[in-house]
């Protein structure tokens, strides 16, 4: 198999990675932002479900005790479009943005061993807001928005015991985590009055640390069980004020922490056609101490997720449709922030998607559209109507294979 | 091409994706319901209401290269021209001199008063000249003399004496020139110089040389006007004069603003001292500079050119003055390790050419009216807080 496969999954990949990501909530705003710790895009048409799962083609990293199940040279592009129409008391808006969610390259040692190395987003930061007043100069506008976030680059190594023979394996998982990224905040007021010189203040937060997460998953014809664990990171952080009219600027060094981030999760397969999985995950944000908590208020999270994956046939010589993944799904999450009057914040969203398979069963493209809702007028200040579109190319190739002669 | 045929199927999702990746989003209104105190920064504005420091001081200079020849009383000032001519042409008889001296303006008013002009005796320079200096060097006999009018459309015509004129021809008495006086003025009347651009002064030569009439006019070879001031200023407020070339110094307290405040507008607002106030119709150019060492006396303060405003005109009407100060507040504020702060030392107020005329501006001091004294209106902000 020729390797320019890949070569243009690497350039599809590098276009995209040019975009602005997103986070597209105005929740983005607070701390290191929404948290994008999140499965493939095979998992996320399940209903987020991806501890436990595994079918030898998709790369959920959230558990890398699953890489253990590849074999053979994969390399994966995640990209997504996301949508979220703010409503407020007062108002409403809309954040909308195309975004590059990583890619992962993962190799084979040899049967039920791999090692990964890739990248993808932890969290995202992107809003914007703006604010009319009046004072005895005029009117002004402020304007208050925000971009970036955390990336993880990993590389990971799995591993497994027992085999086919035995009905049953465990896989294990091991990851090196980098943690890096920039946020950045600003704050703009202009001036009616044109005899008053605009603010613009710039926060620019550069993150760093090293950390690790690890997984295992229990393999058996029909059920599978996996777990999953992130101990607490600390990050250092080089915040750059600039104060551009102010012409002047400062740096500030503090630091910032990643809490625990745990969990666990169910599958079963119901013959060769059927797959379900529930999965409950949770992040102590709750733990993280003032000083290390970058202003926000926390609450610990939590995600809940319920999904199935239905597959016709697998069998090559069928029909394509028939070949074809239908998943679905619902996941219900508490997120870690509070509104400005203390309330808890609350997400739900269904899933859907579809796997289509190409090049004979070795690689997929995954699709996933989730719709939801993030917050609660009734209970919250605001309620974002969330929609979230993904794909992920998943290529596979044999590497380092003898040719016959 | 061949081999991109098979990324044909992901054409509608990489349209899709840059079609949404282009889209704007609508930010969000009303964000005071949504964000945390802490989050963005705050809107000030502040009155720094009385200057620190405020003090003024003056000083007698020479107006050798002014463009007007002032004669007369004028706000508490008596003035005096000094005038000579030398490109006489030589070996003539002389049978008359008239001096024509064209007017620019008069100031203030009164009845008709007697100019009168008299032989200098001694040398003077007119880029040195002073009342101080120049000591009353003139003979008080009078060579000439002319009624002086308040209008401002006509030139004043003083016959001098010929026996004047034809001593500096012959030799037998040294040129100083002419000093013109009105000793009984109530009003002041300027006149063009030979600097100026709209008239000059002249010396009107009617002569005979070898037997032929002839008539020549002789521009003033040099002049100026000297002063005496005759009452000084009230004390009390702040003077920025053209002739005594009062300064004035203000410094105002800053230590509360911080160092990250953004200035979005800063103004130093004057409010002028109207009844000791002189000013004419050809006004008063301002300027305003940054002092470079700590100072209280303007006169000696060390101006530092980094930071001026020039070109505020004032005139008889200004009831207000404003400096627009937003960029030199914003370098007096800035942290004491940023290389390009300025220490504030304050400022100083002069006129940008005090050497043309004897104007003058009051300013309401704290000492005059505290309540009208200087002060320093600050639009600004403060950014939001790290976390």
């Amino acid at each position: 198999m020729n390797r320019k496969y890949f070569y243009k999954f690497i350039a599809i990949g590098l276009l995209f990675s040019q975009a602005p990501v997103s986070a597209n909530s105005l929740y983005s705003r607070i701390g290191v932002g929404s948290i994008h710790l999140r499965a493939g895009v095979r998992a996320s048409g399940m209903g987020n479900t991806s501890l436990a799962m595994s079918d030898g083609l998709a790369m959920d990293l959230l558990n890398p005790a699953a890489l253990a199940s590849i074999q053979f040279a994969r390399l994966q592009t995640q990209f997504s479009i996301e949508s979220a129409n703010v409503e407020l008391a007062s108002g409403q808006g809309r954040f909308r943005e195309a975004n590059f969610n990583g890619v992962s390259l993962a190799l084979p040692v040899k049967r039920g061993y791999a090692v990964a190395v890739g990248f993808h987003p932890y969290s995202r930061v992107d809003f914007a807001l703006n604010q009319s007043g009046s004072d005895a100069n005029g009117t002004h506008e402020e304007i208050y928005s925000g971009n970036g976030g955390l990336d993880v680059a990993y590389i990971a190594f799995s591993g497994s015991i027992g085999s086919a023979a035995s009905q049953s394996s465990l896989r294990y998982g091991l990851a090196a985590d980098f943690y890096f990224g920039r946020i950045q905040r600003t704050w703009r007021v202009n001036f009616s009055n044109g005899s008053l010189q605009p603010t613009e203040d710039r926060t620019g937060a550069y993150f760093r640390g090293i950390g690790y997460h690890a997984g295992a998953q229990w393999v058996h014809p029909r059920w599978q069980l996996g777990v999953a664990v992130r101990p607490p990171i600390d990050l250092d952080v080089e915040t750059e004020v600039e104060y551009i009219f102010g012409v002047t600027s400062e740096t500030i060094k503090t630091n910032a922490r990643l809490p625990l981030w745990f969990g666990f999760g169910a599958g079963y397969r119901a013959g060769s056609k059927w797959q379900l999985a529930a999965e409950y995950r949770m992040q102590r944000w709750g733990s993280v101490p003032d000083n290390l908590d970058l202003g926000a208020a926390l609450g610990n999270s939590r995600d809940i997720g319920l999904g199935f994956e239905f597959t016709p046939s697998r069998n090559l010589i069928d029909g394509y449709l028939k070949r074809i993944s239908y998943r679905a799904g619902a996941t219900f999450s508490k997120l870690p922030y509070e509104d400005p009057v203390g309330h808890s914040i609350s997400e739900w969203v269904m899933t859907s998607g579809f796997g289509f398979p190409f090049r004979h069963g070795t690689g997929r493209i995954d699709m996933a559209f989730e719709f939801g809702k993030r917050g609660d007028l009734d209970s919250n200040i605001a309620a974002e109507s969330i929609m979230r579109l993904s794909f992920s190319i998943n290529g596979a190739e044999r590497w380092f294979a003898r040719k016959n002669p | 091409m061949k081999k991109m045929k098979s990324l044909k199927p992901l054409l509608p999702f990489v349209g899709l994706l840059i079609f949404l990746g282009c889209t704007n989003d609508t930010p969000v209104s009303s964000r005071f319901d949504l964000v945390g105190n802490n989050e963005v920064g705050l809107i000030l504005q502040a009155e720094v209401p009385q200057p620190q420091v405020d003090s003024t001081a003056g000083k007698i200079i020479n107006n050798g290269l002014s463009p007007l020849l002032q004669l007369g009383a004028f706000n508490n000032t008596e003035s005096k021209i000094l005038i000579r001519f030398s490109s006489f042409p030589p070996g003539v008889t002389v049978r008359s001199a008239s001096l024509i001296l064209p007017t620019h303006h008069f100031l203030g008013d009164g009845p008709d008063f007697e100019a009168t002009a008299h032989r200098v005796t001694s040398d003077w320079q007119d880029t040195t000249v002073t009342n101080d200096n120049f000591n009353d060097a003139f003979d008080p006999l009078s060579v000439g003399s002319r009624m002086v009018a308040a209008v401002d459309s006509d030139s004043v015509v003083i016959a001098l004496d010929n026996a004047l004129i034809s001593g500096w021809l012959g030799g037998t008495i040294s040129n100083y020139g002419v000093l013109v006086q009105a000793p009984t003025a109530t009003f002041a009347k300027q006149f063009h110089s030979r600097s100026s651009v709209l008239g000059q002064p002249i010396l009107r030569l009617a002569y005979t040389n070898n037997n032929v009439d002839s008539t020549k006019d002789v521009g003033a070879a040099s002049d100026a006007f000297i002063f005496k001031v005759v009452l000084p200023p009230p004390v009390g407020p702040l003077y920025v004069t053209h002739g005594t070339d009062f300064n004035s110094l203000l410094k105002f307290d800053l230590t509360s603003f911080p160092p990250e405040a953004t200035v979005n507008r800063a103004q130093l607002i004057l409010t002028v001292d109207l009844a000791n106030t002189y000013l004419t119709s050809d006004q008063m150019v301002l300027r305003l500079m940054n002092i470079g060492k700590n100072s209280i006396d303007p006169l000696t303060a060390t101006k530092d050119s980094t930071f001026q405003i020039d070109g505020i005109v004032v005139g008889d009407s200004t009831a207000n003055v404003v400096f627009e100060v937003r960029a030199l507040v914003q370098s007096w504020l800035r942290a004491a390790d940023d290389p390009n702060r300025l220490k504030n030392f304050g400022v100083v107020l002069d006129a940008s050419s005090p050497d043309i005329d004897l104007q003058q501006l009051a300013i309401e001091s704290k000492e005059s009216n505290p309540v009208l004294a200087p002060k320093l209106k600050i639009d600004y902000t403060l950014p939001p807080r790290i976390q």
